[in-house]
C-alpha cells in the first residue's frame, strides 16, 4: 500500500459515509412506509390522487411550477405557514408516499401548494374550477399584484359551433379578455388535468405523527408560559 | 500501483504537455464557451420574466418555469463541466508530469457530454424536465452524459497514473477525488430519482444530496484545485501554510456529503437528517479556516506584484468569493436562520456566489492561463481580458447584493408577522416589494451577458489566429507523441 492507494481509499470512504447516512439508512427506515389504516375513518391515508389528477401533476412537472412554489408546509413556530393558512401542522413524510417523483420546491415567489384544494371558503366544486381557470389564464384577475406567469397557451379560443361549450369560460374573464362574437374560449385538456391536480391538493387527514411536534408558542405577557407543550 | 512512477525516462516539457492536451482542451472550451454564451442568455430571460410576467409569455417553451432549468441546466452541464474538465484534464497532465494519450478520443467524450446536454435541454424545452432543480434533464438524457463522463474521468485518472511527478501534490487530491465522487452521486441520483424512484419523501433526500454534493463535491474540489495551482504560479511563491491544506481536503470529504441536508430544515424528513447537516455545515469551519490561512496571506501579505494580472484578478475574486461563500453556507444553515431565509433569494443568492463569484471566476482566470500554452499563441486582446472581468465583477456583485437584499425583505414578510399585527403580508404585495431588486438582477446578468460576449469574441480570434498559423505550418497540428516531445 502506498500513500496513493489511502489516497483512493479515504476518498471512497468519504462518500461511502454520507451515502450510507444519508441515503441507505432512510431508505431501510422509511423507504417502504405504508399508508396508515385508519378503521374510524373507514379507510387508508393518504388516498392516491385520481387518475386526471395523477395526469396533472405531470403538467405541473413539465410547466415547472415547482420554480416558484413549494408543496410543504412547515411546522407551527417554524414560520408562518400556519397563520397563512397553508396548513394547521406541517407536512409529514407518509403523506407523499404515493407521488411518483415529489417536488417539494425549494423558492416561494408563490405560495406554498400543498393545501389548495381546501384552502378558500366555497372552493370545492365549480367555484373552485372556476377560480383555478382565471387564476391560470391571468393570475393578476384572482390574485392582484401577483407576478405569475399568464398560462394562456392552455386555453384554446376556438369557433362556437352549434352549441356553445359548456366548458367555455369566457364568462369569467374581464371584457377586454373577451374573444370576437361566434367564438369561446375552452380550457385544454391540459389545463382541465393540471386544476383536477391542484383541486385534489389537500392534506386534510390528521396523522398521529403530525400532532406529535413541539410547538413553541409565543409567551404573552403576564401570563408565565402556561401556554405550549405537546399538542 | 496508482503512484506515479519516479525515475525513468527524461522528464517531459511544459510545451509537450500542453500540446498534448491541446485537442481535447480546446473543444472542452469551446463548448463550454458556447453553453456559457447561451445559458447567460437564458438567464437574462428568465430574469427579465420576474418583473415583466408577460415577456414572451405566449410560448409555451420560454414559460418561466423552463427557462429557469434551462439555464440551470446550460450553465451547470454546460459551462460548469466542459469547462472543469478542461480545467482538471490540463492540471492532471500538469501536475503528475504526464502527456493525455490518444487525445482524439477524448474529442469524442466532449462530442458525446454535448450531446447529452443538448438532449437534456431540448427535453426540458418540450416539457420532459424533472422539475428537479439542479438536476433539471429528464433522465433519458443520462446515459449519453454518464458515458461521456466516463471517458474524461478514466482519462484523466490514467495520466495520474501514467505521469513522471514524484510527488502528489493537493490540487490532485482535489482533483481525483472529484472525478471520483461525480459518478457515484450522479448514477445513484439517476437510479433512485429516474430508473426506479424511491418512495416519498426519500427521493428529496437523494435530489438534495446529489444537487448539494455537486457544489460540494464537484465544483468546489475543481475550482480549490486550480487556486492551489494558480496562485503560487502567478505570484512565484508558495501557498502560505500550504502543510495544513490536507486537513481541508479530508474535512470537506468527510462531511461535504452531508452539510447541504440542512437545506431540508422544517421539511418532511428525518429531522435528524437535518441536525447532521447543520452540524456537518459547521465542522466545514474547518475547510474555511484553512482556506483563509492558505490564501489571505498568498494573496495579500508581502505581495511583490504578480505576473499576468489579468489572470491573477480572476484567481483572486474567486479565492475570496469562496471564502465568503463558505461562511454564508455556515451561517445559513443554522435553524434561527433557515426558518427565516428558507425559500428565498436568499439561497438564490448563495448560489450565484458560489457558481459564479467562485467557481466560474476561478474557471475563467485558469482558461486564460492555459489556453495560450495550450494553443502555443498569446491571447489576441489582452486588454478585453481586463474588461470582461471587471463586467463579471460588477455583475456578481451587483446580482449577489440584489438578490440577497430581495431574499431577505421576502424572508421577514413571508415568515414573520408585521408588528402588533394578526394577518400577515400577502404574498402578492410582497412580491411586489421585490421588484425593483429582480429588475437590479436582469442588469446583473446583462453585465455579466456582456462579459462572456467579451471573453467569447476574444477565444474566438485566438482560436482563429492559432488555426490559421497551424495551417501554414503542419507540423505543429495536433497530437505531439510522448516520444516525440521528449526529443524536443
Amino acid at each position: 500500500m502506498n500513500r496513493s492507494s489511502f489516497l483512493f481509499l479515504g476518498i471512497f470512504a468519504a462518500l461511502a459515509f454520507s451515502w450510507t447516512g444519508v441515503i441507505l439508512v432512510n431508505q431501510l427506515s422509511y423507504g417502504a412506509m405504508t399508508p396508515l389504516v385508519d378503521e374510524t375513518e373507514g379507510g387508508a391515508f393518504p388516498h392516491a390522487l385520481p387518475g386526471t389528477a395523477e395526469q396533472g401533476r405531470l403538467v405541473y412537472q413539465d410547466l415547472g411550477c415547482a420554480s416558484c412554489h413549494t408543496q410543504q408546509v412547515r411546522r407551527p413556530g417554524f414560520g408562518i405557514d400556519d397563520k397563512r393558512g397553508w396548513g394547521t401542522r406541517q407536512s409529514v413524510a407518509r403523506e407523499y408516499i404515493f407521488e411518483p417523483r415529489v417536488l417539494l420546491g425549494g423558492l416561494r415567489i408563490g405560495p406554498d401548494l400543498r393545501t389548495i384544494g381546501v384552502r378558500k371558503d366555497g372552493m370545492e366544486g365549480r367555484d373552485g374550477r372556476d377560480w383555478h381557470y382565471r387564476h391560470l389564464y391571468d393570475a393578476k384577475l384572482t390574485s392582484p399584484g401577483s407576478i405569475m406567469p399568464s398560462y394562456r397557451f392552455l386555453f384554446e379560443t376556438r369557433q362556437i359551433v352549434g352549441q356553445p361549450s359548456y366548458k367555455a369560460i369566457q364568462s369569467l374573464l374581464p371584457a377586454e379578455a373577451q374573444p370576437q362574437p361566434g367564438f369561446e374560449i375552452v380550457p385544454t385538456t391540459r389545463a382541465e388535468v393540471l386544476v383536477s391536480f391542484l383541486m385534489n391538493l389537500k392534506d386534510t387527514y390528521a396523522y398521529p405523527e403530525a400532532g406529535n411536534v413541539y410547538v413553541a408558542q409565543p409567551k404573552k405577557e403576564g401570563e408565565a408560559g402556561a401556554q405550549g407543550g405537546h399538542k | 500501483m496508482l503512484a506515479p512512477s519516479a525515475g525513468g525516462p527524461p522528464r517531459l516539457s511544459d510545451a509537450a504537455i500542453d500540446a498534448s492536451t491541446r485537442v481535447p482542451v480546446v473543444v472542452f472550451v469551446a463548448s463550454a464557451v458556447a453553453w456559457l454564451l447561451f445559458g447567460t442568455l437564458l438567464a437574462v430571460i428568465s430574469s427579465i420574466k420576474l418583473h415583466v410576467p408577460a415577456f414572451l409569455g405566449d410560448l409555451e417553451f420560454l414559460t418561466y418555469g423552463r427557462t429557469r432549468g434551462v439555464e440551470t441546466t446550460a450553465l451547470l452541464y454546460g459551462w460548469g463541466f466542459n469547462a472543469a474538465f478542461a480545467l482538471s484534464l490540463w492540471l492532471m497532465a500538469r501536475l503528475s508530469r504526464g502527456c493525455l494519450l490518444s487525445p482524439v478520443l477524448l474529442m469524442v467524450a466532449a462530442l458525446f457530454w454535448n450531446l447529452g446536454v443538448t438532449i437534456g435541454i431540448v427535453g426540458i424545452f418540450v416539457g420532459d424536465g424533472s422539475s428537479l432543480e439542479g438536476l433539471d434533464m429528464p433522465g433519458y438524457a443520462a446515459p449519453v452524459l454518464f458515458l461521456a463522463y466516463l471517458f474524461v474521468g478514466i482519462w484523466a485518472v490514467q495520466t495520474f497514473q501514467s505521469g513522471r511527478s514524484e510527488h502528489v501534490y493537493i490540487s490532485q487530491w482535489y482533483v481525483l477525488a472529484a472525478l471520483f465522487w461525480f459518478p457515484w452521486m450522479f448514477s445513484l441520483a439517476q437510479i433512485m430519482l429516474f430508473v426506479s424512484p424511491v418512495r416519498g419523501t426519500v427521493q428529496s433526500l437523494v435530489h438534495t444530496w446529489f444537487v448539494q454534493g455537486l457544489f460540494y463535491l464537484w465544483f468546489v474540489p475543481i475550482g480549490v484545485a486550480a487556486i492551489y495551482y494558480f496562485l503560487p504560479k502567478l505570484l512565484s511563491r508558495p501557498i502560505s501554510n500550504y502543510y495544513l491544506s490536507v486537513y481541508g481536503f479530508w474535512t470537506l470529504a468527510a462531511f461535504g456529503g452531508w452539510a447541504g441536508m440542512s437545506r431540508l430544515a422544517g421539511g418532511p424528513v428525518p429531522a435528524w437528517v437535518v441536525s447532521v447537516g447543520i452540524a456537518a455545515t459547521l465542522m466545514l469551519l474547518v475547510t474555511w479556516v484553512v482556506a483563509v490561512v492558505n490564501f489571505f496571506p498568498t494573496l495579500f501579505v508581502g505581495r511583490s506584484g504578480e505576473h499576468a494580472p489579468g489572470v491573477f484578478r480572476f484567481i483572486a475574486f474567486g479565492a475570496v468569493a469562496f471564502i465568503v461563500t463558505l461562511l454564508a453556507a455556515v451561517v445559513l444553515s443554522l435553524r434561527g436562520v433557515a426558518e427565516i431565509v428558507q425559500f428565498t433569494f436568499v439561497y438564490t443568492a448563495q448560489a450565484q456566489l458560489s457558481f459564479y463569484g467562485f467557481f466560474s471566476m476561478v474557471a475563467f482566470g485558469g482558461l486564460y492561463y492555459l489556453i495560450p500554452r495550450v494553443l502555443g499563441t498569446e491571447w489576441r486582446s489582452p486588454a478585453l481580458i481586463g474588461f470582461h472581468f471587471w463586467l463579471s465583477a460588477i455583475g456578481v456583485l451587483l446580482s449577489v447584493g440584489a438578490l440577497a437584499l430581495a431574499g431577505s425583505k421576502q424572508g421577514y414578510a413571508m415568515n414573520i408577522l408585521p408588528a402588533g399585527q394578526e394577518t400577515p403580508v400577502p404574498v402578492a404585495t410582497i412580491v411586489q416589494q421585490l421588484l425593483p431588486y429582480l429588475s437590479a438582477q436582469t442588469l446583473a446578468s446583462t453585465l455579466l451577458l456582456l462579459g462572456h460576449l467579451v471573453f467569447a469574441v476574444n477565444l474566438t480570434r485566438s482560436l482563429c489566429a492559432a488555426f490559421s498559423s497551424a495551417l501554414r505550418t503542419p507540423a505543429s497540428v495536433g497530437y505531439l507523441s510522448p516520444k516525440e516531445a521528449v526529443l524536443r
